[in-house]
């Protein structure tokens, strides 16, 4: 789990560590505040086309948009826990090799944060001239959702590269967390 | 290189150095995009596309569902109402283990919320009781694959999404198949209590039977819910999902009182990071699976498979070896996300019913769940049980086989499955 790193690190390493410690409290909170709020828009929407017979059109696009943020920041979160879904072929053997190992999938996890932030940044300029089919929404309330979460990961896999170059011990120990529980 | 068996091979080799699947995914296609000199804006475009969808919504919702019924103290009413119904039998607490998965399995859609729900609790009474550790942990594993086949299902919903498929005629169809597995289970732990001499637990009274009933009542209310509300159309499998999750929450919340209201920001949090994990997983598998269409994967799939697909035993065998490997290495739900252009080209060619199809891909991705490396709930309930997955092993081999038999059973005898969505729904189940 999180701990305080030690003294001797580097001290832009630690202000990053703690700064994602923060950061990775928000998201999630941010992530869990999404959940709720496309659980109440699907409720709504359920309430006044069952019961009062009244079918809307705004709470389909506003629920899958709260989900695609939810995801995506709680996507952000995983990748600072380290818990994205891995397979584990041969276990840790505290080996020069898994060094390496470490820092080159640190290595693919900044690669695919700047993926994120700049393709989804691209993506999210279009979304100006781009809308929802029923409520005509900007598509960049949604697209968003994808640079915004790429900061996030980039800022969590370059913390884990200094951690594998450095050789630190990680802020949270991978694969402890086994998937979804 | 053809660009689709670079696809793969990059896929692997990053997979084999530990890249967690979903950047694995995303930047195998992304080589191939940028290889191939297409639009590379179309990797973040494609996961947008993945998850843009309203019916994926009940993926956070039947886990939800899940994750509420352990933390708020309902699984242990659940677990004492299957003691009542079956912890008399020989080998008790087994039949118990593979009973409570199976009530379990009609509330959430979620397998890995069965082990972890489950298992914390059956896995140290079992030890207490001196079952074997190997033979426990592997009963719970093996257990929980039934909450992806027993509707609600997480799998169906995906498959019937991506495919096209009615997703109430995937629940209906999986009913049967799911307690089958949960029959020949309880008959395997009859036989092994047996030899093993293993306890029975105590004859429940008449009086604690009916307060193991009147305790749980309100819980079973759960799938009558979700089911009723899909069947008969008031709901779509997303909002029944819904209807579900709040319906848990009140039970928490207001009428048993067995969590507080300040808790919740904390568990929607963390429910969130959770779903997160697969469904960045079906948001990087949607670039993948559109290269395999835009390189024509199922057009060759059908070529290489020639006349194999004039029989439909044949077809679907072929899809249960291709889905067990593939359930090896990886989640449920991509794999469908992945495959889905091609099972749909095969079962087409093959003439099969689609809903016959997606129960033998569903029941094969759930026995996924307890294969190495990477089987989420085998890797979960060894975690829980302190028992290295290679110990477990052995004694998990007699619930494989139970589930391929059934499977390979459904493949030749398609009205196992098919009965139910026939008797309700005949409209969606075709020929």
């Amino acid at each position: 789990m999180s701990g305080p790193p030690e003294p001797t690190t580097w001290p832009v390493y630690a202000r990053l560590c703690r700064l994602n410690a923060q950061l990775e409290q928000v998201l999630s909170l941010a992530a869990g505040a999404c959940l709720a709020l496309f659980t109440v828009v699907v409720a709504i929407d359920v309430i006044y086309r069952q019961v009062l017979a009244q079918p809307m059109m705004w709470p389909s696009e506003w629920s899958v948009m709260a989900f695609v943020w939810s995801v995506m920041l709680g996507a952000a979160v995983s990748a600072s826990r380290q818990s994205h879904f891995v397979v584990v072929l041969v276990a840790d053997r505290g080996r020069a090799g898994d060094h390496v190992l470490r820092t080159f999938v640190a290595l693919a996890a900044v690669l695919f944060s700047l993926v994120l932030v700049y393709f989804g940044w691209r993506m999210m300029m279009t979304g100006t001239r781009r809308f929802t089919p029923m409520m005509g929404y900007p598509m960049t309330y949604v697209f968003a959702a994808f640079p915004v979460a790429g900061i996030a990961f980039l800022l969590f896999s370059v913390e884990q590269l200094i951690a594998a170059v450095r050789r630190y011990p990680p802020r949270h120990a991978p694969h402890t967390e086994i998937g979804s529980e | 290189m053809n660009p689709i068996t670079l696809l793969f091979v990059s896929f692997f080799v990053m997979i084999a150095l530990r890249v967690p699947v979903a950047y694995a995914l995303a930047l195998a296609s992304l080589l191939i995009i940028v290889q191939e000199g297409l639009r590379a804006d179309l990797v973040v475009q494609q996961m947008f596309q993945g998850l843009n969808s309203f019916t994926l919504l009940a993926v956070p919702f039947f886990l939800l569902a899940g994750q509420l019924l352990n933390s708020g103290l309902i699984t242990d009413r659940l677990m004492r109402l299957a003691e009542v119904m079956v912890g008399w039998i020989r080998g008790g607490l087994a039949h118990i283990n593979v009973v409570v998965s199976m009530i379990f399995a009609g509330m959430s859609g979620s397998s890995t919320a069965d082990t972890a729900g489950v298992g914390s609790v059956i896995i140290p009474a079992m030890y207490k009781r001196g079952y074997d550790r190997r033979f426990t942990v592997a009963i719970t594993a093996a257990s929980s694959t039934m909450g992806s086949i027993i509707p609600p299902s997480i799998m169906m919903v995906v498959y019937g999404a991506q495919g096209g498929v009615s997703i109430g005629g995937l629940f209906l169809a999986g009913a049967i198949p799911g307690m089958l597995i949960g029959l020949g289970m309880m008959i395997y732990s009859y036989v092994y209590a047996i030899r093993r001499g293993l306890p029975a637990e105590a004859r429940p009274t008449v009086r604690e039977f009916a307060i193991a009933w009147k305790e749980g009542l309100l819980p079973l209310l759960v799938p009558v819910i979700i089911i009723g509300g899909v069947l008969t159309g008031k709901f779509t499998a997303t909002e029944s999902g819904m209807v579900a999750t709040v319906y848990v929450l009140f039970l928490m919340f207001v009428f048993y009182r067995s969590a507080r209201m300040r808790e919740l920001p904390k568990i929607l949090a963390e429910a969130a990071v959770l779903y997160s994990q697969p469904l960045l997983a079906v948001a990087a598998a949607s670039v993948f699976g559109w290269l395999l269409a835009y390189f024509q994967a199922p057009q060759m799939i059908i070529g290489l498979a020639g006349d194999m697909t004039g029989s439909i035993p044949l077809t679907l065998l072929s899809i249960m070896v291709v889905f067990i490997i593939v359930g090896t290495f990886m989640d449920a739900i991509p794999a469908i996300i992945i495959f889905m252009p091609i099972v749909t080209k095969l079962l087409e060619t093959s003439g099969a019913n689609a809903i016959h199809g997606g129960i033998i891909v569903v029941m094969t991705l759930a026995l996924g769940l307890i294969t190495p490396p990477y089987g989420l709930c085998l890797l979960l309930a060894s975690a829980i049980g302190r028992v290295p997955v290679v110990k477990v092993l052995p004694h998990i081999m007699a619930f494989y086989a139970i589930i391929i038999g059934i499977i390979i059973t459904i493949i030749f005898v398609p009205e196992i499955a098919l009965f139910l969505p026939r008797l309700v729904m005949p409209q969606f189940v075709g020929s």
